[in-house]
């Protein structure tokens, strides 16, 4: 059967893309013709937006500020603080002090990452101001304004992001989309290369257009693989890991190439040390889908704190660039989410996080695609 | 010769070694020379000569590179100002022409092979002795390695040297794999205090020549149409016994000669740094590998002579764009083309000037080499075999004059080999090459 | 039978460690009318070296001359090698890290047969024992009793010297593995009286030439025993022989390296090999290190999937849909791959099936066709053309004449030739070009649809592409038609079957080889062009084992000096 190329063209890449296999979506029922698209998740860190006046008391500063406030903390002068973190931590004397092992618990000295109640409140500087003109990524997550609310800078509506509080006067988050913190970098393109990959699916009647869809996220068996310039590869496919623990499914909607969807709860298992598992209850999204095929955008909602803490607190200090302790009183004081029905502390964090996406084929363990790569084609190089 | 030469060498050899190894002294094992080699001398003034070629693909951007008078007062043109430091030491000879006699032209193949070996073949794959070795056969008899043949650009079969007329020599295309050949396990230091043969080495070698004695049998049996080929194969079993009797003498001292730092492998590749960076490793090696004697001959390459040199970032490389981009209206020539050629001319000066770094006595390593810089075409763009260009570096240890630029308008790219050939003093030389590029008349001028 | 990876480890037993031949009488050498050298390939080499020792010996590069392509093959070239001196340096290194293992502890205990009265001296009896058997297979025939104690004594006197009769036995192998006799295949043939200018392959030399062409590999034991008695010089006893080798699961080998061979895998004129290759990844990202590693094999497993296990015919390779795929190459290919097991450890291959609405058909869309003749950023219809003629139809395209002004063709930034089509365009209305890129262009025009990295496009720089074309009068458009026309030219086959019977015989065929040969080929169309058959009448006709004097042997005229 001889078929002409643009005939061919059209039916490969600009068309409407027909599931080849059953769709393996759970609790959605399929339109009579549906299409799903796949993608693998390529970036992931906070959302970060940092602003002048965000912190009037100067900032929490970097590795240095950080040591010094510790050891004048600790009794030392400001000028024998700055000897003793030029001189690799060792004081006049020779001793060289423990940052890690500052912490005190029953006389013994302890690790402030695992015990960060060991040592006093530092009380760290947070992000000031609320409302219109103070600035964070995030979701309206209470359904009415805050005293602590932020303004979203692209939806301009007003948001929670205590998260954002917590960590913005930090110096390594105050840095602007495409710049990312650099401890999340650093963690999240180690993991890239040997974790399994983390995948999104997007179906419904027709993508092109407006209209409901169904948003569903899965933990893959594979792991991602990168092009010759180092970033994910489009076009990969990847088999679906059946594990329900990582399998979310999510009400959407897209409207002007944006997808939004109904809250629910998201869970996506990690497999390294840094992404153990990222979590949001009451989960938002806003994804805008490219020309090129990527999405791009914004998820979040309540996350429990302790998660975000405990990357942190394996990072150690000196790479994650905060003060640990001083970062877990700060959340366990601002969460502002799911409250423990005993004690009633919030157990979770309003926060956002910026993701990116790229198209993938994903298919099912038994067989079948369940998601194919969806790209406008560009022009020939 | 003495009574001892007609002992085999196996039977030598077993005298000497039955009972603990023995320093071995160089008169001992003259008998075993069969022709006079060129002594190394501890003086450093009767040094060995050396000879090497580095074919440049697709020639320069055409008359941007003459010089405006010939003679050795003449004024380097900008095009060629790379070169501009080592214009006292070198020889330009333009002009030139390959002549086909009526054969199809083998695009890239045919100047080359004809500048080399004297005979233009009818096919791209038949390939005859080159020159080169014929002066290696001259001057590097006693040297550890016959000649040294390298590429820049990761292809074994870029070199245009050949021994025999039956295949090309490979070309060591790994920094790494050649720094150990040269200086590895089996390296003799000239200027080491001590040195012990290798009862290991001298076992291998009465091996090798077990298997020389093979060889009348064997050439009788042969047939007549495959007894060149066999023949080379016993030419090349002669040399590795030569390199093994080397490694079992006590070297004369040089004091030019130290061992290099062994590099990590550069990554091989056609991009341009990537060529450039490989070209400066090889040129360290050989510079090296001639300073301690090891060779006396060498061929460097970079690449098949398409040279698919490129740039990073670009669609098209530069054998793509002598054909393809325009020339500049108003300034008459291929911007992109005249860049490139340029990129290599500033990879030979380099490659020279890392010869000419090695100082030894009053002079450098340049001055007692020739080194013969070639190309494939005229002009590239139109796969001309007219107007070549060829340059020579360094006088041989006053072999050679420099500093000239001799313009021979229509006549024989070979007249520059000849003039090589016969500067090295090559028995038979007064005449080279077939057909039309037969030449008797090599340029006096430099000759001493 | 499943197919296996490439580089498997041999299971079966090294030749060396099976008895030896009973009542080996050695043979005599005597003086044939023609002894001719073919050297063996340095795949050739450690092929040998594992069948014979075990794959446990290892051999390290022993990447020497890559030999050059004569002919449209790399096995005519060959004919014409020798060993130069870098390459016999190389090569006794290896003889003497080979000889080291074989005697080592962990290996002479299997290898050696026998052991000797003494470690420290020479034993001359266990000694020719061993180095009888060794000739025999590393010679690819029996040793003359005067030859094989040639080696002894070297043996010997190598323990002596060094009080050692494992040092003794290192010098004696080693001797063999750098002797010519082992280095190249030594051909031995008679007259024919019957044909003039022929010469026949006498039985050792039909063993080997058989043995090499249907398994690439030194002659076994079985087939060794055949040619000492006689069997394989008749018809029924190399039928006998023939059968078991087609048979094999070596015959996958074989085949591997012919078409490794045929298709220039290792470079054709300008085209690198697909180890050289260089496509920039700076367009084409998707073009990883991985997706050139898998090239090659794509290719030759869809070609040893169909032809052998599947027992297809040949011409149906270039209009399939079948092929395997690795993760990495369906990212390229743009298609999903479905598989059951997790990445992480060796990449798997994975049987995928091209569906008809997909671009991707037959071996000519594959990334080891497109990307090999390409120029690294941009494709090329006329090397694409070119390839296709040369390697499929065996038709040789002439090289431009010498004073081609290419100014003519190419502006890639003139809007008026937006497409490679267009620029060609200008370039075949110049006479002196159109005579040849009329039998390339219009061929590899049709493959535009793919770029250089092999990905599908369907316009460039916003034309769209048109893949019209014509094969010699037959008008195609894409590559889908292109491939229906290939399969049905009867060019097509005949390049086959001329390029199997070239490759083993390692020559031209002759003029009376020809006609059988178009005859084989009328034959093979009619009932089906099979891999085996096709080895079948090769591997039965007596011609295959026969040589020819060469007509001019005469050096060239040397350089006068």
């Amino acid at each position: 059967m001889a078929l002409s190329t643009v005939g061919v063209a059209v039916l490969r890449r600009g068309g409407i893309q027909l599931a080849v296999g059953a769709l393996f979506l759970q609790g959605v029922s399929t339109g009579a013709l549906a299409e799903s698209r796949g993608y693998a998740i390529s970036v992931l860190h906070t959302a970060t937006y940092p602003n002048q006046g965000d912190c009037p008391k100067g900032g929490n500063g970097g590795n240095t500020e950080i040591q010094e406030r510790i050891l004048m903390r600790h009794g030392y002068t400001k000028e024998q603080a700055d000897r003793i973190i030029a001189n690799e931590g060792k004081d006049d004397q020779g001793h060289r002090f423990n940052f890690e092992l500052r912490g005190q618990l029953n006389g013994q000295a302890v690790g402030i990452g695992d015990f960060p109640t060991s040592v006093p409140d530092p009380q760290i500087e947070t992000v000031a101001g609320s409302g219109p003109g103070h600035f964070a990524y995030g979701f309206n997550l209470v359904g009415h304004p805050t005293a602590y609310s932020f303004e979203d800078p692209d939806t301009h509506e007003l948001i929670q992001n205590q998260m954002w509080r917590v960590l913005g006067c930090f110096t390594v988050y105050q840095v602007k989309h495409p710049v990312i913190p650099y401890n999340e970098a650093i963690a999240w393109d180690t993991a890239e290369d040997d974790m399994p990959a983390w995948l999104l699916s997007i179906s419904g009647p027709d993508l092109s257009h407006d209209g409901d869809v169904t948003v569903t996220f899965d933990r893959s068996l594979d792991i991602a693989m990168r092009n010759a310039h180092g970033v994910l590869l489009s076009g990969s496919s990847y088999v679906i890991d059946s594990d329900p623990r990582s399998h979310s499914v999510f009400k959407g909607h897209i409207k002007d190439h944006v997808i939004t969807i109904e809250p629910g709860d998201f869970a996506m298992q990690g497999e390294s040390q840094f992404y153990a598992v990222l979590r949001f209850r009451q989960t938002h999204l806003r994804l805008k889908m490219n020309d090129d095929g990527t999405l791009a955008g914004i998820i979040g909602g309540y996350q429990p704190w302790l998660d975000y803490y405990y990357y942190l607190a394996v990072r150690s200090e000196v790479t994650a660039q905060v003060d640990v302790p001083g970062v877990y009183y700060a959340m366990k004081r601002l969460a502002d989410g799911i409250p423990d029905p005993a004690t009633g502390q919030n157990s979770a964090i309003s926060a956002a996080y910026y993701f990116e996406a790229v198209p993938a084929f994903l298919t099912a363990a038994g067989g079948g695609v369940v998601g194919t790569a969806y790209m406008r084609s560009g022009s020939a190089k | 010769m003495s009574a001892i030469n007609k002992l085999s060498r196996r039977s030598v050899m077993r005298g000497m070694i039955g009972g603990a190894a023995v320093t071995v002294g160089l008169p001992l094992l003259e008998c075993f020379l069969n022709e006079n080699g060129t002594a190394y001398a501890a003086t450093g003034k009767t040094l060995t000569p050396c000879f090497g070629t580095w074919f440049f693909g697709l020639g320069l951007t055409p008359k941007l590179w003459v010089p405006t008078q010939t003679g050795n007062k003449y004024t380097l043109p900008e095009h060629i100002g790379a070169l501009a430091p080592l214009q006292a030491k070198m020889n330009l000879f333009g002009g030139m022409q390959v002549f086909l006699d009526g054969k199809v032209n083998q695009n890239h193949i045919s100047g080359a092979q004809c500048q080399m070996t004297g005979i233009v073949t009818r096919t791209g794959t038949e390939y005859n002795t080159s020159f080169d070795t014929m002066i290696a056969d001259q001057i590097g008899k006693r040297s550890r390695f016959r000649s040294l043949e390298v590429d820049c650009m990761g292809d074994r079969r870029g070199s245009w040297s050949a021994r025999g007329d039956n295949g090309k020599s490979p070309a060591e295309i790994s920094a790494v794999a050649l720094y150990q050949r040269i200086f590895g396990a089996e390296f003799r230091d000239p200027n080491a205090a001590n040195f012990v043969p290798d009862p290991a080495v001298m076992l291998r070698h009465s091996v090798l020549s077990a298997v020389s004695e093979q060889r009348a049998d064997l050439m009788q049996q042969v047939s007549a149409w495959d007894r060149a080929r066999l023949d080379e194969y016993f030419s090349s079993v002669r040399d590795l016994e030569q390199k093994l009797q080397i490694e079992l003498e006590k070297p004369a001292p040089l004091p030019a000669c130290t061992v290099p730092q062994k590099e990590q492998e550069p990554e091989t590749g056609q991009l341009i740094d990537q060529v450039a960076k490989s070209n400066r490793l090889f040129a360290q090696l050989i510079a090296h590998a001639l300073a301690c004697g090891q060779t006396q001959v060498f061929n460097v390459s970079r690449g098949s002579s398409l040279s698919p040199l490129r740039e990073r970032g670009q669609t098209s490389g530069y054998h793509q764009m002598t054909h393809e981009e325009p020339i500049d209206p108003t300034l008459g020539y291929q911007i992109k083309c005249k860049w490139y050629a340029e990129q290599q001319l500033a990879m030979l000066r380099d490659f020279v000037l890392t010869l000419d770094s090695i100082r030894e006595g009053d002079g450098t390593l340049l001055d007692r080499t020739v080194v013969y810089a070639f190309t494939d075409h005229g002009e590239a763009r139109l796969h001309s075999m007219k107007n070549y260009m060829a340059f020579t570096f360094g006088s041989g240890g006053g072999r050679m004059k420099t500093g000239y630029y001799l313009a021979d308008e229509g006549g024989a790219a070979t007249r520059v080999g000849l003039t090589i050939m016969q500067a090295f003093g090559l028995p038979n030389s007064d005449s080279w090459a077939t057909e039309t590029n037969h030449v008797n008349k090599p340029f006096r001028e430099v000759l001493a | 039978m499943r197919l296996q990876s490439p580089h498997r480890r041999r299971l079966f037993r090294p030749l060396i460690v099976a008895a030896a031949l009973a009542g080996s009488a050695l043979l005599p050498w005597q003086a044939q009318a023609g002894v001719s050298l073919v050297r063996l390939t340095p795949e050739q080499y450690l092929r040998t070296i594992h069948d014979i020792f075990g794959a446990s010996i290892r051999v390290d590069d022993n990447k020497v001359e890559p030999g050059f392509r004569d002919e449209g093959l790399l096995a005519i070239g060959d004919r014409k090698l020798t060993v130069g001196s870098a390459e016999l340096e190389r090569y006794e290194t290896l003889a003497q890290e080979i000889a080291g293992q074989v005697v080592d502890a962990k290996h002479r205990a299997i290898l050696l047969g026998c052991q000797p009265k003494s470690e420290d001296n020479a034993d001359d009896a266990c000694a020719t024992e061993f180095l009888g058997k060794v000739g025999l297979l590393l010679f690819r025939r029996p040793l003359a009793a005067a030859e094989l104690q040639q080696y002894v004594t070297t043996g010997r006197h190598g323990a002596e010297q060094m009080h050692s009769f494992n040092t003794g036995l290192v010098a004696a192998l080693s001797e063999m593995l750098v002797s010519p006799q082992f280095l190249f295949r030594v051909v031995r043939s008679t007259s024919d009286a019957a044909h003039p200018g022929k010469l026949q392959l006498d039985a050792y030399s039909r063993a080997a030439r058989l043995s090499f062409f249907l398994w690439n590999a030194t002659p076994d034991r079985e087939l060794l025993s055949a040619a000492q008695s006689g069997k394989l010089m008749t018809a029924s006893g190399l039928q006998q022989q023939v059968d078991r080798l087609l048979n094999s699961p070596r015959l996958e080998d074989g085949m591997r390296t012919f078409f490794v061979d045929m298709l220039a895998f290792g470079g054709l004129d300008s085209d690198p090999g697909i180890d050289a290759l260089s496509i920039d990844t700076g367009f084409y990202p998707k073009f990883t290190a991985n997706v050139q590693a898998d090239a090659e094999e794509q290719t030759l497993r869809t070609i040893v999937d169909h032809l052998l296990y599947k027992n297809k015919d040949y011409r149906d390779l270039f209009t399939t849909r079948d092929t395997f795929l690795t993760p990495a190459l369906a990212a390229l290919y743009d298609v999903p791959l479905p598989r059951q097991q997790e990445l992480g450890g060796a990449v798997p291959w994975v049987p995928y099936h091209f569906s008809d609405s997909d671009p991707y058909i037959g071996i000519l869309t594959q990334v080891s066709f497109l990307s090999l003749h390409s120029h690294p950023g941009r494709s090329s219809p006329t090397r694409r053309g070119k390839a296709l003629r040369e390697i499929f139809l065996c038709q040789k395209v002439p090289p431009p004449p010498g004073n081609v002004d290419f100014s003519l063709v190419q502006n890639t930034n003139d809007p008026r030739y937006k497409t490679v089509r267009q620029r060609l365009t200008v370039h075949r209305n110049e006479p002196m070009c159109a005579g040849c890129h009329k039998i390339m262009d219009p061929i590899g025009l049709s493959f535009e649809n793919f770029d250089t990295a092999a990905e599908y496009r369907a316009s460039e720089n916003g034309a769209a592409i048109d893949a019209s074309g014509d094969l010699s009068g037959k008008p195609f458009v894409g590559v889908q038609q292109l491939a229906h026309v290939i399969h049905d030219d009867p060019a097509t086959t005949s390049c086959l079957i001329n390029r199997a019977f070239s490759y083993g015989a390692q020559r031209k065929p002759t003029a009376d080889e020809q006609s059988w040969l178009n005859g084989l080929q009328v034959q093979l169309s009619a009932s089906g062009v099979k891999w085996r058959d096709l080895m079948r009448a090769i591997t039965l006709n007596a011609d295959f084992y026969s040589d020819v004097v060469p007509t001019n042997y005469a050096k060239t005229a040397s350089s006068s000096r």
